[in-house]
């Protein structure tokens, strides 16, 4: 009886509680009319390798303007001294030298062709080349594609398939250590801007062989590519899928950053929210990878997208894992008290200032009202124009190098706040809450929820301006609306608060380490299933 | 399909942006003058003298230097009136909403006036109905220009020692104007509010710290009085303004004036006693005891044309001070008697003393209501003309709390 | 059809359920009328939601046995498609009459304790345009927020209780109006009028709830909540005003520790706490208004819900602003008349639904097994 009472009141997450991703078609629209139809990209063109080698050296010739390119190398070798074969490679996008050891060398060894057979690439890369990574092609835009990003195509007379080969060398920076998302302890490396790498350092820390890095295009004409990074069998298919769908519907000039990327293919546009979440360190991306969890790496970028992102996962620092587990949940209440501050006191002390009097204490009515005595500005624009300088002081410092970024930060905080306030510009009281909610806003460990909460903070400021606590009130339930019908790649925004998910992390309190045992329940990967 | 989307968030933000033509008139809180007592004096030209206490700001942001009490006083037939005529004189809107007391003179208290003056809406100016209530012997406006103090700037304190006093000493019983409006409005008891008073033995600018400003002028030139000390005891240094002993009511009219020592029985009586010191003096020696609540008092009614109430109280003692040596030895057989006998009796003489003033400060009424079962019974009964001819008995038991927890030399 | 119902489980149903029937029966039952004879809103206003959870709880039976999938196919099923019409017309009126009443209350006591420089109007577009928002996203939107408020509205209601703790006394609930007991009854059932609507609407939105048997299941922890939290409330109201100033009072909720002798700074938060019921208030509205555009559609339009929102949202600002020019006293009347005799109009055809339902579903399964 106990037991079935006891039932009865359970919160149990029934099958199909709520949709991991949105229909394919997308809600419908308002007064009911059908969305359009997604965009597919066009099909690339069915343009095969010639067996020609003349021909397949005009069509390169004239594909990347060699005339007047001179970063194009073509070379023209006799293949074990009697196949005529060309090679050809971005000059600085390959390394030269693996270029003449490995390739020109070996290809150019007397008799190395003697015992060729068909296909004659095929017999090459066995025989004759000794790179690790080759591979034959007939596609001539793959071929196209390939010497663009620093690899070396070889064609031999008669074969209607290059041979592919990786050689790129082009400069890059190294492994450093991160710049947004640095812990106290923990892996000290971040991503870098080489894709390579940046998969080589996922797959350090994964040693699963469900790990899967799709390779494809951006999208953008730029032809940059993308990995695509996720557990087979573990992540739920249906969110590749989504993913994939997505990314492919990407059809537009230029993708260089993770930004462009993630703007293109998020669904809300207009939310101040991420819908994605950036990460520059590989220990983070690859603990979300085990979740269950998409990555995306951008060759060019040194950010990893995951997808999805909750509001949870926005609000977790990789370090928290790392902290014993009463430390990680103070710093995590911690955060979320500072986020709170950061959006909402303005607001508050606005309306309070305005409309509330009777909710302050005598003596910090007397204290406010002594320190705006001779201030020229009402309190309302006083307010806004600080939290505008606060942003201002902000941006000047994350834009100059370094140390003097740091210098504009005393500057700007210390002495300006000091001059405004001996100058009346600005009252003591007002500078307080701007610099508290400046010290809120940097608890927030993503940073482009950082901005999201400026944004928030803001509206909410002019809110309480023209309406105190009620309009303050209203604008934070439209924002928690927002929020609540926010969803990122099909998964709802609050979750796993809301709907209700049995494993309970990433929230507010921190978990045993013991529950990563399991991947995210939000997710429905398949390893639930199982 | 997004031009729709769009059109209707454009709608949307048009609805939210309607308010913003300012149309909820938030007014700036440097643009008001707080307002912490109110004063009811009886007028001259019109019905009422009514003085504002407001907290006056330091002078500048950084130092709290000139911070302290200003009284703006204006005649009028009601608050609104009054302030009407203090406006003209201020560049700020006098706001309410700090305010903690309204003081009411002895002469107004005793006529109408009091009921009159508080029958209008307080909440048009968002006065708490938490602010409590004081009767000032003499005028209020001397009462209030005692409060200022360039040594103790935040007015706001003297909230706090009221209820200290109240807690720790039990002179003084504290009243609010919901309270006040419930015994009118219930009709089942009467308020006891605190007396406020003026020692004028006291200077008004002892330091010579004080400013020159309206309040301080006017302080300056107030004389002193030997005669008029604190209860009668001569005191120095501190605020000319003390408040001391309670005020009887009988519905909405003072009935008369208890001292210190009645008021602490009268609160024991009304169940809100807290601590309160008692001195027995004999030929063996002088002990005080300091006397704590041990719950509420248990009290059983039995209703009629003259109704009876039998009321125990129990209380926990502590020596503070004991000049015989030898009190716990003395407690079982003596002094514990003694004590209860005392209380017993001053009980009754406080009891006697309300019900000649027609006064149910003790709220017998409150017990009485217990037994009805509708309110129409309770309203045909008429308590108050019954209460006249009531009958009480008080026993009273007194435990003498553990000598080590109640050593005085610590 | 597009009804953005969503699906939300059993805690965003409960939630909802909850917070509309508290804001019902604390701020549209609570007028001074019902201190008439007494003190007697402890059992009152907790009966109301008793009763109608009587009721939901027959009808969640009756769609269970009759294995229809929401409140309006169960009414089609007893009574026909033109009955069934009718009677979801009728609770489509008083889902509406209900965000009314609510957002009324709510919009007259923000103005007059706080806004009081201006009209109500100016706050009214605040408010409505926030309920007209959230039901424009529809239930899920709705659920996930009730979620996210409802255990800070228990919180402050229950911080709000427990700080004038030192104030309550027992005499102000005496004399016990024992002799008006059957006024307390009439004044439960009356009371359904602002608590049936809630949970029906949750049999009306069964499928968004995944199914009548999880619709059931939030709907009655909502109403237990309810139950336990509005009898808490209007007995601290009693053990703080006598039911003489109850019967002058204006919101006593809001005035719950103006008895306290000593304040501090929190006692003082009381304006934050309206704030916070005004939260609930606004969830609550746009449930009702959601409820009622959805019902609407659902038997009518067979289109978007979204435009019949917009359409009840400006129907109800209308209707608000109307009544507080205090030029149309029609309004008010109506109000009067709703409070009155509404309740019939709720519980005698559902519960004949429900009944109806469960005869003929057992003749059929007579018909049936004789057929077998």
């Amino acid at each position: 009886m106990l037991e079935r009472i006891l039932r009865f009141f359970r919160f149990d997450r029934q099958d199909g509680e709520f949709e991991l991703l949105e229909t394919e078609r997308g809600v419908p629209g308002f007064l009911a009319v059908e969305r359009e139809e997604a965009v597919l990209p066009e099909r690339e063109s069915a343009e095969k390798v010639s067996g020609s080698l003349a021909e397949n050296e005009v069509r390169l010739k004239s594909v990347f303007r060699a005339d007047i390119n001179p970063d194009l190398i073509l070379r023209r070798f006799m293949m074990g001294g009697k196949t005529p074969a060309f090679l050809a490679y971005l000059n600085g996008m390959a390394d030269a030298e693996q270029v003449s050891d490995f390739i020109l060398r070996d290809g150019m060894r007397p008799g190395c062709m003697e015992q060729a057979e068909e296909p004659l690439a095929q017999y090459a890369i066995e025989n004759v080349f000794t790179m690790g990574e080759a591979e034959t092609d007939e596609a001539w835009d793959e071929v196209k594609r390939a010497v663009m990003e620093g690899r070396t195509a070889v064609f031999i007379e008669g074969s209607e398939q290059a041979i592919l080969m990786d050689t790129r060398g082009f400069e890059h920076r190294n492994v450093t250590e991160p710049q947004a998302e640095k812990v106290v302890r923990g892996p000290q490396e971040a991503f870098v801007e080489n894709l390579r790498t940046n998969i080589t350092l996922l797959r350090r820390i994964l040693h699963t062989e469900d790990l899967v890095c799709e390779i494809r295009g951006a999208g953008g004409e730029n032809g940059i590519r993308l990995a695509l990074a996720y557990r087979e069998g573990v992540t739920n298919i249906t969110l590749v899928e989504e993913v994939k769908r997505r990314l492919a519907r990407i059809h537009t000039r230029t993708v260089i950053g993770m930004g462009m990327l993630e703007q293109l293919s998020e669904k809300h546009s207009l939310s101040p929210f991420p819908q994605v979440l950036q990460t520059e360190r590989p220990d983070r991306a690859a603990a979300l990878l085990m979740q269950g969890h998409v990555i995306v790496l951008l060759d060019g970028s040194p950010f990893a997208s995951v997808m999805p992102a909750t509001l949870f996962t926005l609000m977790t620092s990789p370090e928290d894992v790392y902290m014993r587990r009463p430390q990680g949940t103070t710093i995590r209440i911690v955060r979320y008290i500072g986020a709170l501050i950061s959006i909402l006191l303005p607001a508050y002390f606005l309306a309070l200032a305005l409309y509330h009097q009777g909710l302050l204490s005598t003596e910090v009515l007397t204290t406010v009202v002594a320190s705006r005595k001779m201030v020229f500005a009402p309190i309302g624009a006083e307010m806004v124009f600080l939290l505008l300088v606060f942003q201002l002081i902000r941006e000047a410092g994350m834009r100059v190098p370094g140390n003097i970024g740091q210098a504009i930060g005393i500057i700007g905080g210390l002495i300006l706040g000091q001059a405004a306030v001996a100058a009346n510009l600005a009252s003591s009281v007002v500078l307080i809450v701007v610099a508290l909610t400046g010290l809120g806003n940097f608890c927030i460990p993503d940073y482009s929820t950082q901005l999201a909460a400026a944004v928030f903070r803001i509206a909410l400021t002019i809110a309480s301006w023209v309406g105190g606590l009620l309009g303050m009130c209203c604008l934070t339930v439209v924002l928690v609306a927002w929020m609540a019908s926010l969803k990122s790649y099909g998964v709802p925004f609050l979750a796993p608060f809301s709907p209700t998910a049995h494993s309970k992390e990433p929230m507010i309190l921190r978990g045993r380490i013991r529950m990563h045992r399991q991947t995210e329940d939000m997710l429905n990967t398949r390893e639930e299933e199982l | 399909m997004k031009k729709h989307n769009t059109a209707a968030c454009v709608l949307l933000v048009l609805a939210f942006l309607l308010p913003c033509a300012g149309c909820l008139q938030g007014v700036s809180l440097d643009e008001y003058g707080y307002v912490l007592t109110i004063g009811v004096d009886q007028g001259e030209q019109k019905e009422f003298n009514i003085s504002f206490l407001l907290q006056k700001e330091g002078d500048s942001q950084e130092a709290q230097t000139g911070a302290g009490a200003e009284i703006i006083t204006a005649e009028g037939d009601n608050l609104f009136d009054a302030m009407m005529v203090a406006h003209a004189g201020v560049p700020y809107e006098l706001n309410f909403t700090r305010m903690n007391f309204i003081a009411f003179s002895d002469q107004i208290a005793s006529s109408a006036l009091m009921d009159e003056f508080l029958s209008i809406s307080f909440s048009a100016l968002k006065i708490r109905q938490s602010a409590k209530l004081v009767i000032v012997r003499g005028v209020c406006r001397d009462y209030l220009d005692g409060f200022s103090s360039m040594n103790i700037p935040n007015v706001a304190k003297r909230q706090y020692s009221y209820f200290q006093m109240y807690e720790r000493e039990g002179i003084i019983p504290i009243t609010n104007y919901a309270t006040y409006q419930e015994a009118i409005a219930s009709g089942c008891f009467d308020v006891a509010l605190p007396v406020g008073r003026l020692d004028r033995s006291i200077s008004a600018e002892p330091d010579g710290e004080k400013d020159s400003g309206k309040s301080g002028q006017k302080q300056g030139e107030a004389e002193t009085n030997d005669k008029e000390t604190t209860d009668g005891v001569k005191r120095e240094g501190g605020l000319r303004s003390y408040i001391h002993g309670s005020a009887l009511f009988n519905g909405s009219r003072l009935a008369g004036l208890l001292d210190d020592e009645d008021t602490e029985m009268l609160l024991l009586g009304m169940g809100q006693f807290e601590n309160g010191y008692l001195r027995i003096n004999d030929e063996k020696g002088t002990v005080v005891f300091l006397l704590k609540r041990n719950g509420a008092p248990h009290v059983r009614m039995e209703l009629g044309d003259a109704p009876h109430a039998a009321m125990e109280f129990q209380l926990h003692a502590e020596i503070e001070l004991d000049t015989s040596g030898n009190a716990e030895k003395r407690w079982e057989g003596e002094l514990k008697g003694q004590l209860e006998q005392y209380i017993e009796q001053e009980l009754d003489r406080v009891f006697a003393l309300c019900q000649m003033l027609d006064s149910d400060a003790m709220r017998f009424g409150c017990y009485a209501r217990k037994q009805f079962s509708s309110a129409d019974a309770w309203r045909d009964y008429a308590w108050k003309e019954k209460y006249r001819h009531m009958t009480a008995k008080f026993s009273v038991t007194v435990g003498l709390n553990d000598r080590a927890v109640s050593s005085h030399l610590e | 059809m597009n009804l953005f119902e969503g699906r939300i489980g059993k805690q965003e149903g409960a939630n909802i359920a909850g917070i509309a029937l508290i804001s019902g029966a604390l701020f549209v039952l609570d007028i001074a009328e019902e201190y008439r004879y007494g003190n007697g809103t402890y059992v009152a206003f907790p009966g109301a939601i008793f009763l109608s959870l009587m009721l939901f709880l027959l009808l969640a039976g009756a769609l269970r046995v009759s294995g229809q999938k929401d409140l309006t196919a169960l009414l089609d099923f007893a009574f026909g498609k033109f009955a069934g019409n009718v009677f979801a017309a009728l609770l489509c009126a008083f889902l509406f009459i209900d965000a009314y009443c609510l957002l009324s209350r709510f919009s007259a006591m923000v103005h007059a304790l706080v806004y009081t420089k201006v009209t109500p109007f100016p706050v009214l577009l605040w408010i409505v345009p926030t309920v007209v928002y959230i039901a424009f996203r529809g239930l899920e939107c709705i659920g996930r927020l009730a979620k996210c408020f409802g255990v800070l509205l228990g919180v402050v209601l229950l911080v709000e209780l427990l700080l004038p703790i030192q104030a309550y006394e027992s005499y102000r609930l005496f004399p016990l109006p024992v002799d008006h007991w059957q006024s307390i009854a009439a004044d439960a059932f009356s009371g359904m009028f602002a608590t049936a609507p809630a949970l029906l609407a949750l049999l009306c939105m069964a499928q968004g709830l995944q199914g009548v048997r999880s619709a059931k299941q939030a709907g009655l922890i909502g109403a237990l909540v309810g139950i336990v939290l509005a009898a808490l409330v209007q007995l601290a109201i009693g053990m703080t005003y006598t039911y003489a100033e109850l019967q002058n009072m204006f919101v006593p909720l809001y005035r719950l520790n103006l008895k306290l002798m000593q304040e501090s700074y929190f006692f003082r938060e009381d304006k934050l706490a309206l704030f916070t019921w005004l939260i609930g208030a606004i969830i609550a509205g746009a449930y009702y208004l959601y409820g009622s555009a959805f019902l609407f559609c659902r038997r009518w339009s067979r289109y978007d819900v979204r435009p019949a929102v917009i359409a009840g949202g400006v129907a109800l600002l209308c209707c608000i602003a109307a009544e507080h020019t205090g030029q149309y006293r029609v309004l008010t009347d109506a109000f009067a008349l709703v409070q009155r005799y509404g309740t019939w109009f709720l519980a005698v055809p559902f519960t004949a639904a429900a009944v109806v339902s469960l005869v003929k579903t057992r003749i059929r399964k007579g018909k049936a097994d004789e057929k077998a």
